[in-house]
């Protein structure tokens, strides 16, 4: 899985902290978020879209799509 | 390193030094064995309650957020730390039958319990740096 979250946050000018506080999790799990390397849960995907201006589909890319 | 004195940790330290002051009191005025025992449990108490809040009060506060990853790894961890504990067990079971040692398992408790606070440790480390957490 590749995400777009990097990309999207310094459109938005953001920090990893700054992105981890409005969604309300930690800096890590952004970090691992970036990198692919956590599988977060509908609930936390919206709401990174949400701060991100984007659609979850947008967001997130599978290898097989 | 920056250190936090919010509430929290200041209420935590004050309770930490009130436990030390009533065991160093109880400890000087109070005579009998009974009073030194308790007295000495009350000044180590607040002892390794004021090593506890001065590691809390060095961590960041968004370190303790209990998101859903961190949720997700002290679950993971605890089961796999349970079927780790559960197998020494079977494994000392094992052991106990093949030679047929007269193993007393209570006096083995302690030892089991060390392991499965060690393992469950070990592993929230080990999958909070891995990240993979599905």
């Amino acid at each position: 899985m590749k995400t777009r979250i990097k990309e999207l946050r310094a459109r938005y000018n953001l920090t990893q902290e700054e992105l981890a506080k409005k969604v309300g999790v930690r800096r890590e799990t952004i970090v691992f978020l970036e990198r692919g390397k956590y599988n977060p849960s509908l609930k936390l995907a919206r709401d990174v879209a949400k701060v991100l201006e984007t659609t979850i589909e947008e967001l997130f890319i599978f290898e097989d799509d | 390193m920056k250190i936090r004195n919010d509430k929290d940790i200041l209420r935590f330290s004050g309770i930490a030094v009130l436990s030390i002051l009533t065991g160093t009191l109880m400890m000087n005025f109070l005579s009998g064995p009974t009073y030194f025992g308790i007295g000495s449990i009350l000044i180590l108490m607040g002892i390794t309650a004021i090593v506890i809040a001065i590691i809390a009060a060095a961590t960041p506060r968004e370190d303790l957020i209990k998101d859903e990853r961190s949720v997700r790894v002290n679950e993971k961890a605890g089961y796999h730390a349970f079927v780790i504990l559960l197998l020494t067990m079977a494994l000392l079971q094992a052991i106990s039958m093949i030679w047929r040692l007269n193993f007393n398992f209570k006096a083995v408790i302690p030892d089991l319990f060390i392991v499965g606070i060690c393992s469950w440790i070990l592993l929230r480390w080990y999958y909070n740096r891995r990240g993979d957490i599905v």
